[in-house]
């Protein structure tokens, strides 16, 4: 019984001790930064990188493969961890920017988002006087990545352009031109149905993808009151202006709705996915189909031989005085915890500069911020960087918002399947979570 | 003397789990007691406030809210019901010694072992009005007028939802009701047969009332699964389309997933109280109708 008794307290001991062994520091995952002598006797730092899962893509690889590979050179490796994305992967950065457990390097939205959602933009290195921010259009840079006047991250990855994707060999059965108005391009519609062809392509499936043929209208608002997307973003943000209130905004959502009601949208729309879309599009099932230039990136990548039949144009407005959203890339900051900061700034500064920047995109062929990078995009992409260069474009507005708005798909899902009667409701419901939003944060505009 | 020995002897025993109990549901519970009444907005700490009971009234003020709580309770009427009946249907015909008893019990409870993001990337698909192996089958053998869009119209959508639930769980539900008519003893059937007692009556009058202690874990058990179901309906439909699937889960997950913590504990809490306000006395009026063996 005595020799029981003591097994159970030792076994009770080992088990405690195990725990608190569990819950030590096996391993340090903050910033930075080991530090190797290499052959030639010069100091190699690496510098820790945290992004999301699939923002590592092509270029990150290149990119990665040729830092590592003239860290010498350099000075510096790059140990990059990846985490899941999405809602899931914000709340971890969430809570690593609230624990200080952070990179020497990370990549985000944009600096406003760090500023908006996680409360961090004092763990964020200003970075003004990065000799790259030259190769850069300032006014590109303005907003997104200098924000409060200061330069808190550098773009990566390339931009997206939203607009409306086409057949071209659709459109030239139909004999159909590219419509500048909506009232060309219900008569496009019209037409094409006709002919038997599915006009325009939902995939409601994925629910966030059938948010992008409405944004251009928060882009027509601020156009029409002559300010960028920006100032109309700030106006609501301080409570000044409501969704509901912006006319084409409310308009195009009711548009979007007719489209479907008049028989020119696919009928199984709600269980359609964007791949369907892809696929219906690049295959002539579909002529039209309204996303961001992801499209056309994937449709090269699944249907090689069909990309060159890919075009782009501006989802028409009633006044033809068209726009598209931009949604700039995502941003590389230095935070705080690294040691080392001067470093970080190189290795950021080097990033951002036009050799690397074009060595990400040779692996991953976009529209890039950097002005010196040339890159091999498909038509329909082009199409859509001309609109965007001959000032036609606005920082996309989902992403500038002080506080979040929700989820747009849902209220538009709402009013497609009859739920909400009105197309204002939708805007409603936006401006009904932005103020849920306001006043949870304290917010004495709200 | 002796019997204190024992006490601290199972008391040290009882040290791990508590800690760990302690540690991992009574302090977050308290933490989220008490972050359901403060008005926050993601890990802002400096705009963190005591906002009463305001997190508690936001959350009935959800616009989704009156749809969700319509669909948690049709989804846990419909389920309960019917993993109840297909389950004691299926363990009283496998309670029997049949060539492939073994194998089926085995066939019908595997479905509780899939993953439920599986079986919902698998129902989706199933259920595609166009594409879908359901409407495919229904349109080959004639039936066309009975396809539907099973996940998508916002009419239906709920209850082809609860179909998916029904078809995962009801083999877990036999296997319950199955380990209770399993202690039933043989002699008692044996004296109804020496009676006269056909099938029916002996179920009713011998099988039912002593499997009543199985029969109340497995009703408690889907009443609870179903008010608070989440994983499958994220599966499917994300709770929509548009918000036609929307349940109390759902909403709980919207709430956190925009940083509103409080308001996401509050309705975490409300959920929990909702949940013991319906299960426990429905335990009890089953309990109170046991008989013992």
């Amino acid at each position: 019984m005595k020799m029981k008794k003591y097994l159970a307290i030792g076994i009770t001991a080992l088990m405690t001790i195990a725990m608190i062994g569990c819950g030590s520091d096996s391993k340090n995952t903050g910033g930075s930064a080991a530090v190797s002598d290499s052959n030639n006797g010069e100091r190699v730092e690496t510098l820790t990188v945290l992004m999301y899962t699939d923002w590592y893509k092509a270029g990150w690889e290149a990119l990665e493969k040729h830092i590592n590979d003239n860290s010498e050179e350099l000075g510096f490796k790059l140990e990059i961890s990846k985490i899941q994305g999405g809602a899931q992967g914000d709340q971890v950065l969430q809570t690593k920017f609230a624990t200080d457990d952070l990179p020497d390097i990370i990549q985000v939205y944009k600096p406003q988002w760090v500023d908006a959602y996680v409360n961090g933009l004092d763990k964020l290195v200003d970075l003004t006087g990065l000799e790259s921010a030259s190769q850069y259009d300032e006014k590109a840079l303005e907003g997104t990545f200098i924000y409060n006047d200061k330069l808190y991250a550098m773009p990566v990855d390339s931009v997206v352009l939203s607009g409306v994707f086409y057949n071209k060999s659709v459109f030239e059965q139909a004999q159909v031109e590219i419509p500048k108005t909506w009232e060309e391009f219900l008569s496009v519609c019209e037409t094409l149905k006709e002919k038997g062809v599915t006009p325009v392509y939902y995939s409601g499936k994925d629910a966030w993808s059938v948010q992008p043929p409405t944004i251009s209208g928060i882009v027509s608002d601020a156009a029409e009151k002559n300010i960028t997307t920006f100032d109309l973003m700030n106006q609501i943000g301080e409570n000044k202006l409501k969704y509901a209130e912006c006319d084409n905004f409310v308009d195009i959502i009711k548009r979007t709705k007719d489209l479907i009601d008049l028989g020119y949208v696919n009928e199984t729309y709600l269980s359609d996915t964007v791949d369907n879309a892809h696929q219906a599009l690049a295959e002539g099932e579909c002529a039209m189909y309204i996303n961001g230039t992801w499209c056309a990136d994937n449709i090269a990548e699944k249907f090689p031989d069909k990309i060159d039949e890919i075009g782009a144009f501006a989802l028409p407005t009633p006044s033809g005085d068209n726009y598209i959203n931009m949604f700039t890339p995502y941003s590389l900051a230095l935070t705080t915890q690294c040691k080392n900061v001067e470093l970080g700034k190189k290795a950021i500064d080097f990033i951002a500069s036009v050799e690397a920047q074009q060595i990400y995109a040779d692996a991953q062929p976009g529209v890039y911020l950097n002005q010196k990078v040339t890159s091999e995009i498909p038509q329909a992409t082009a199409e859509l960087k001309e609109i965007m260069d001959s000032g036609k474009s606005m920082t996309d507005w989902e992403e500038i918002n002080k506080y979040s708005y929700g989820n747009l798909s849902e209220p538009l899902l709402n009013y497609y399947t009859g739920t909400l009667k009105e197309a204002a409701d939708v805007a409603k419901a936006l401006d009904a979570e932005t103020e849920r939003n306001a006043k949870a944060q304290g917010d004495k505009n709200w | 003397m002796k019997k204190n020995g024992i006490n601290r002897y199972s008391y040290s025993l009882a040290v791990p789990g508590l800690l760990l109990y302690i540690l991992f549901f009574i302090i977050p519970a308290i933490g989220g007691l008490a972050l359901s009444f403060i008005k926050i907005l993601g890990f802002n700490i400096s705009s963190a406030r005591f906002g009463g009971i305001q997190n508690y009234l936001d959350v009935f003020s959800q616009p989704n809210m009156r749809g969700a709580i319509f669909n948690s309770f049709i989804f846990a009427v419909v389920t309960t019901v019917f993993k109840m009946l297909i389950g004691l249907t299926l363990a009283v015909a496998l309670n029997k010694k049949l060539a492939f008893t073994n194998a089926l019990r085995t066939i019908f409870f595997l479905p509780a072992v899939i993953n439920t993001v599986a079986v919902g990337l698998i129902f989706s698909s199933l259920m595609h009005p166009a594409n879908g192996l359901i409407n495919g089958f229904l349109k080959a053998v004639g039936l066309g007028t009975l396809a539907q869009s099973w996940l998508v119209d916002t009419h239906l959508a709920i209850f082809s939802v609860c179909a998916i639930e029904i078809w995962k769980w009801s083999g877990f539900t036999m296997v319950i009701l199955l380990s209770g008519m399993q202690t039933i003893g043989r002699e008692y059937y044996e004296a109804a047969e020496i009676d006269g007692a056909g099938g029916w009556t002996k179920f009713r009058y011998i099988t039912f009332p002593l499997l009543l202690p199985a029969f109340n874990n497995a009703l408690i058990l889907n009443i609870i699964g179903g008010l608070k179901v989440f994983d499958l309906i994220q599966a499917t439909t994300q709770g929509g389309p548009g918000s036609a699937t929307e349940v109390f889960g759902t909403i709980i997950f919207k709430s956190f997933g925009s940083g509103r913590l409080g308001e996401g504990c509050a309705a975490s809490i409300l959920l929990a109280l909702i949940i013991a306000a319906i299960a426990m006395p429905t335990y009890k009026y089953i309990a109170d109708r046991e008989v013992e063996m």
